[in-house]
Formats: C-alpha cells, structure tokens, sequence
C-alpha cells in the first residue's frame, strides 16, 4: 500500500485551491499609489482616467487607491510596510530612501522612465491676500518685519524642501550672493513663520482656511488650486523673479508589485503619464508638463520666472538632503520652535 | 487721497480745518496793524482759530490711537489664530501618536494586547482551570484489573489547569500554545500556527485537536456535562500534523483536511511518532438552512468526519467511564497492526435556548497480540462503537450554543441577577467488539462489553468567566467482572467550579 497517498491527495487540494484564488485575482487588479500631499485633485482626475484607457486596452478592471501625506512621512510609511504598488514622491531622495533602506526597488530607479522618471515638474511661487496688502514682489520681502511667511517643515515635506531649496537658491544666485548671505535669509525668513505644518497640503490650510499668515510659500499647482477652489478672489499669486525647478518622481515598488500581479500594470499606469492624454490631464491640474505640445496648455506657462535645477545649486539630492534637512543640518541649526 | 489708510472724513475735516485757519490766520494778520488793534472780532477770530487748533489736535491723537488700536487688534487676532492653528496641529501630532501606540484591553474575554490597527499583531493571555469533585453514590468501582488497582474513590481533583496564550502576527499568521498542569501533569496539549490568507483556505500545523469528534472539537469551557460521552473515547484528541481547512459560504461549510501523525484514541500527550504510515483526517459540517429558510431550522447543523491509516506497532486504546474510571483495556502485548479507520455522523441543532446534540462513531482497528497461549498471533479488526445524544435548554432565557451560554445579566448577592442557568439530559453507550474477547485480545474478567449511562445536569453560568457544573450519572455495564457476570453500576455526583478569562 503507498502510505503517502494521504500526503499526496492533500497537496493535491492545496494546489487546486492555489489555482483558484490564482485566477480570481486575475481577474481585477488593484494598484496603491503611495503620493505626496498637494496631488490628491491630480490623481482623482488621472486614475479615472488611466482605469478607463486599461479596461479598453486589455479589458481588465482596475482599481487604483491613493494615500497622501508628507513626502518623508510617505517613504517612511513604504519602507515600514506601506505596500506600495507605485510612488509618486516629491523629491527623488525619498524614493532613494526605499530602494536604500527596504530594498524595494533598484538604486537606478531614476534611469528607468523619461527625464528622470519625473512626468511633470512644479516650482515653487508665493500666495499673498487680495491687494497684496503688504507688498510681497520678491524673496527679499518675505525678511521683512511684520511679515508672517506660512510654510511647512521641510523635515517631513517635500514640498518644504523644495521651498527652501528655492529660498536658499535664490538668495545664493542674488547679485551679491554667497553661503554666508543665503544662511543669514534663511534664518530671517523662517524666524518669520509663525506656524510649521507637516505637510504642504497643511500649510494651504493655515493660510487660506485659517486665515494665518501674509504670504504662503506654495507648490506652484496648490498656489492655484487655492486660487479656484479656496477663495475665489481672495488670494493673488506673486511670481519670484527666480525659483527652483521642482521634479517630483514617480517609480514601480518592484518587490510589492510582483508580489501582488500588479507589474505590467504599474508599469503602464506610470507610462501614462507620460502620453498625450496624461500630459493634458498635468496641465490642467497646474502642473507644467513635459510634452512640449501641451505646455502652452499650462495656466502659468504665461508668467516669467527664471528657474533653477536642483543640480544647478546643490548638486544632487544626497548632499542637499545631508546639508540642510538631516539632523543637526542648517535647518536645525536656524530654525528655533516657538 | 487716503493717508496711510485713515478715515476719508477725518481726512476732509483735516484739510478744511487748516484752510480755514490759514484763511483765518491771513484775515488776522493784514493789515499788520490789526493784529495791534484791540477791535473784538479780530480777538474772537483768533480765539475760534485757537479752538480749531486744539480741536484737530485732538482729532488727531483720536485717530493715531484709533490707529494703533487697529493694529493691535489685526495683530492680537493673528497671534489668536496662530495659537489656535498650533493646538490644532498639536491636538493632531498626540492624535497620530496615539494611534500608534499597541491597544491593551482587559475584561471578560481576557487580557489582550494588540497592534494600533488591532489586526496585524496581536496577544491574548488566558486560560481556565476546573476543579472537580467526584462523589459517589455507589459501591467504590474498580478500576483496570481488580487484582492490581486500588477501587477509585470520591474525590475533590483539579480536572484542568490550563493556561494559554494566542494571538497574530504579521497579519494573516496566527498562534496558540496552551500547557495543562491538571493531574499532577505537566502537558502541553496545543502548539500550532494558522496561516490565513483568506477565511475559505487556511493552513494549520504543528499540535492541534484532529478534525473528527464534535464534542471532542468543542472547547472544554463550553461543555454542557462536566465529562465529554463515549463518542470522544473513540475519536483522537490532539495530534501533530498539518492540515486545511476554512469556512465556505458565510461558514455555512466548514470543512478540514489534514495528515497526521496517527495516535491513539482520546490521547493528548503523544509528540511523535514511531511508524513512517500516516493518518489523513477529514470533516464536513454544513448548516444547510441559513437565515432565510426560518429561525426555526438555521440552528441545525449535519456533519461526517473520518480517519483513515495504518498503525503497526502502536500502543492502543483504554476506554473510561463517565467518572473517567477505566472500564476497557487490551490485555498487554496488543498492537495496532494495520489499517484503521474511524467515521463518525454528528450533528446539532440550536434554537433559541434549546439544544440538541448526537454523534456515533466507529472504530475499527486491525490489532494483534497474544491471543492466548498456545494462539498463533494474528491480525484482526476489531470494530468499537459509542454513541451520545443530549439535550439542553437554558431556563433563564439565554440562547444556547455550542460555543457556550453568554449570561445576559451577572449573577450579584444582591439578588437582581441570578445568572444564567441550563439544565441537560444525556444518554450515550459504549459498545466493545465481542472479537476482542473472543480472539483473546481483552480479559473479560476485567473489562467491559458495554457501557451505557444516562446523564442529568445542572449549569450555573454565574457570568462569563465562571461556571458550576451538576450532574448526576448513572453507568450500567455489560460484563466486566469475574465468571462472565456485570461489574456493578457506577453512579454518583459529578461537580465542577470552572473559573475562566
């Protein structure tokens, strides 16, 4: 007698019953996007679109849930667990982090999508009352005294970094400009900041709901997301002579998507970001797109601004990250909580 | 014009005002003379002009402090909402702290401790322990061999003292251990882990109860007689091995699937095993009628479950009576030697406060052994049968269940509450292969053919956590003593304090 076919007949079921739940999650695929805070109306907009242009191409439903927080917070939350299908991060180092840390993803994740895996680009502008009652123009009004600046902490915001990235840059670039020059603004300008939120999405609620503060250092496309959705009337948007060019990156988190199926599909979703229809639906949501066809389609292609690369000032994100944003770097250093 | 943002109207009075004193100032002065001249209108002139002066003085100190109050109202408002904005965000960091601190939660189901989304990792630290009294009403029964074993007397025992502890990790991971010191033994009767993807196709290993005995499968803090039947003498208890199993259909299947080591009946302590054959065991237990078809018939549940395999070498079963006195044993140098299989029908059927409760199992089993002297030692199956069947109904009101009765009010001296109570009747019988005798295999002298008892019980569930049992059973047997004849009935009080969390 084979006194292993008990053992054979059980495992037997097990793969039958793996089969199955094989092909019910063929079926219908569902995606987490792991994003930063301000892109939530971009994303609303996007997935349905996406959903829509999969289920033409390959007749498959998916489903595409969003999570949105702080840049650092959000790379922090994938690499304790988070299963990220995809992230749509603020600044390339948070990713870095992930393919670091948690080995989520290879190290040259950057290389694997057009202009380094960045489909839109932002920068960062400034949001003032109606009348501009206290006559912001420029970075040098924001030191002013008397005048509160509402930004987020760029410990835990990537827009917060972008932002200061672009204080410091500008000051760097001034005529005059040094080092010394550019840390002694910076100190000013954040002795002015009344209030630290984690999040951009959190500053846009100080300033605009909370009514705090007399300008907001804000993404480019929230700047006008306040404009038509917060107050209408109520706010202006002030163009700094110069600012920084923000590229926030999108990757697949390999790891997760292979293990949830969700490859192929990840894979597409990001691509289309980059297509025509993708493009239109950046422009329309404030972002400046990269499809050069579509750019006169961006609201604020009109306004004059000279922009700066990260690269151009800080060289990359490592040594920005190091100097200014780890512990005890210049943020540290000048900003004292109140 | 608006100066740094003043009152229009001020502004106007301001400007008149001057012009009028200059006006007023140049009629004073021309001619020279007349600023000498001692005519009272040019004296009244200058004393209105004065007037004026002091006036817009005034006016305007007015409207600097108005000003300056302006001023430190915008400014004290935005120092209010700063200090409101940073509560808020305060209130939102402790908010998010505390969500990520582990949930700890103590009371009637236990001690638990748990992750902040009370799902990936948990702990749950319990147990129960149920001490016994057994008091006969009868002659002392014999136990085993009359020669060599004491008669059994009344006796106050700790039945079960088992501690546990349970929980999940990583989500979808899920453990138990659970040791038993009752006896005077040092057991550890469940180790196992769950992985569970989903509900319908769970995976167990490691110790755990084989899926085949309903009463046997029933947690012993939920029993409604103090001892399990017959049924569960003949079914295993726990084994090692692995096993499938899941709920399908909003649990009204369940289903198991397992291999196993193979251990004897009704035996908890055997952690191996010295045979390579396995054991496969199987159930099924479906309630077919859900809700819709009426309260009246949801309650019913209908079940087989079986073993199957071949045992060679093993030690074999004992069987006990409702007092857990052994009333069956093989003579020494019995073995298992081939194939065995058990199959056992159960069901049950709750409505309400009533229940209802039935099982029959089979077991046969090839044994060998010294049939006696000058017998050829052989194989033989050998069939054994037991059945139960029970009733029971809550009097106070409380539904019954086979996961136990839940006390709507507590028990309190005060007299408002008296618990919850159940009472219960069994009849169950244990009915031993006549081969057994025959081939030599069982001494008749000492062991019984049959065993049949009825039961009556009371249950005092004074809350969740505590119990007292009540039952009163009667045993009667079929041989079992010397020249053929019946050992002698075996009846008397079984009591239980059963203390849980």
């Amino acid at each position: 007698m084979n006194h292993n076919r008990p053992i054979l007949k059980l495992f037997g079921l097990i793969l039958m019953l793996a089969l199955l739940i094989g092909a019910r999650a063929n079926a219908e695929q569902t995606l987490l996007n792991v994003s930063y805070d301000p892109t939530r109306e971009f994303y609303t907009d996007f997935n349905k679109a996406f959903a829509a242009y999969w289920k033409a191409k390959t007749g498959q439903d998916v489903t595409i849930n969003q999570s949105h927080a702080g840049s650092g917070k959000q790379a922090r939350a994938v690499i304790d667990g988070l299963d990220a299908d995809v992230v749509t991060l603020a600044l390339a180092y948070d990713i870095d982090q992930i393919a670091d840390k948690a080995h989520l993803l290879p190290v040259d994740w950057q290389s694997r999508l057009p202009d380094n895996s960045t489909p839109y680009t932002s920068t960062i502008v400034l949001v003032v009352r109606k009348g501009n009652p206290k006559a912001i123009k420029d970075w040098n009004d924001l030191i002013k005294p008397g005048v509160a600046v509402i930004a987020p902490n760029p410990k835990t915001s990537g827009g917060a970094r972008w932002a200061f990235l672009a204080a410091w840059g500008a000051a760097v670039r001034a005529p005059g400009g040094n080092e010394d020059s550019a840390r002694a603004y910076v100190t000013k300008l954040y002795q002015n900041v009344p209030v630290l939120d984690s999040g951009a999405r959190g500053s846009t609620t100080t300033f605009a709901e909370r009514g705090i503060g007399d300008v907001l250092l804000s993404w480019e496309n929230e700047a006008y997301l306040i404009l038509n959705q917060l107050g209408q009337g109520n706010f202006e948007i002030v163009y700094p002579s110069a600012s920084i060019l923000c590229e926030p990156p999108v990757a697949v988190v390999d790891r997760v998507a292979s293990r949830h199926g969700t490859s192929e599909v990840a894979r597409a979703y990001l691509e289309y970001l980059y297509s025509p229809e993708g493009q239109e639906i950046v422009a329309r949501n404030y972002y400046r797109p990269r499809l050069e066809s579509v750019r006169s389609k961006f609201v604020g292609s009109t306004h004059s601004i000279s922009l700066f690369t990260l690269k151009d000032v800080f060289g990359d994100w490592k040594k920005a990250q190091t100097k200014f944003f780890a512990d005890n770097g210049v943020f540290d250093q000048i900003y004292v909580p109140k | 014009m608006q100066i740094g943002g003043e009152d229009p109207n001020v502004t106007k009075f301001r400007i008149f005002s001057w012009i009028g004193l200059g006006m007023a100032a140049v009629f004073a002065l021309t001619p020279a003379a007349m600023a000498q001249s001692k005519d009272p209108q040019v004296a009244d002139l200058l004393k209105r002009i004065n007037e004026l002066e002091r006036k817009v003085n005034e006016l305007e100190g007015v409207k600097q402090k108005t000003d300056n109050l302006d001023q430190q109202t915008k400014a004290l408002d935005q120092q209010v909402r700063v200090i409101d904005r940073r509560q808020e965000l305060q209130q939102e960091e402790q908010h998010e702290f505390v969500s990520k601190l582990p949930v700890v939660e103590a009371g009637q189901d236990g001690f638990w401790l748990r992750s902040p989304d009370k799902k990936s990792y948990s702990l749950h630290i319990g147990g129960y322990f149920q001490g016994d009294g057994r008091f006969y009403t009868s002659q002392a029964p014999t136990t085993g061999a009359a020669s060599t074993n004491p008669s059994a007397a009344s006796t106050f025992l700790l039945r079960r003292a088992r501690p546990y502890f349970e929980g999940t990790v990583a989500k979808y991971f899920d453990y138990k251990f659970m040791l038993d010191f009752g006896q005077g033994q040092s057991t550890l009767q469940d180790a196992y882990g769950d992985i569970h993807y989903i509900d319908e196709a769970r995976l167990r290993f490691g110790k755990f109860k084989e899926p085949v005995g309903l009463e046997r499968l029933q947690d012993d803090r939920y029993l409604t007689f103090v001892e399990r039947g017959y049924p569960t003498e003949l079914v295993p208890d726990r084994d090692l091995g692995l096993q499938f199993w899941g709920q399908l259909f909003e649990k009204q299947i369940e289903y198991q699937a397992g291999v196993f080591n193979g251990t004897p009946d009704n035996v908890a302590n055997v952690d191996s095993d010295n045979n390579n054959p396995k054991d496969f065991a199987g159930r099924i237990f479906v309630h077919p009628f859900n809700a819709s078809f009426g309260e009246y018939v949801k309650g019913l549940g209908l079940g087989v479950a079986g073993t199957y395999g071949n045992e060679r070498g093993n030690t074999i079963d004992t069987y006990k009576s409702e007092f857990q006195n052994q009333v069956f044993a093989y003579n020494t140098g019995t073995v298992a030697s081939g194939n065995r299989y058990r199959i056992a029908p159960q069901f049950n059927y709750y409505w309400n406060s009533l229940g209802l409760f039935g099982e029959f199992v089979q077991n046969r089993q090839s044994l060998s052994g010294p049939f006696g002297p000058g017998k050829k030692s052989v194989g033989a199956p050998i069939s054994n049968y037991a059945w139960q069947i029970y009733t029971s109904y809550v009097l106070t009101g409380e539904e019954a269940t086979y996961t136990g009765v839940k006390p709507r009010h507590d028990f309190d001296f005060s007299g408002n509450s008296w618990g919850a109570w159940e009472i219960a009747a069994r009849l169950e019988d244990l009915e031993i292969d006549r081969d057994a005798f025959k081939l030599g295999l069982a001494n008749p002298n000492y062991n019984v053919r049959e065993a049949f008892t009825w039961v009556v019980g009371v249950n005092w569930y004074l809350n969740r956590n505590v119990k007292l049992m009540t039952d009163y059973a009667y045993t009667q047997f079929s041989g079992g003593a010397p020249k053929g004849s019946d050992r002698h009935a075996e009846s008397g009080f079984l009591n239980e304090l059963q203390l849980q969390w």
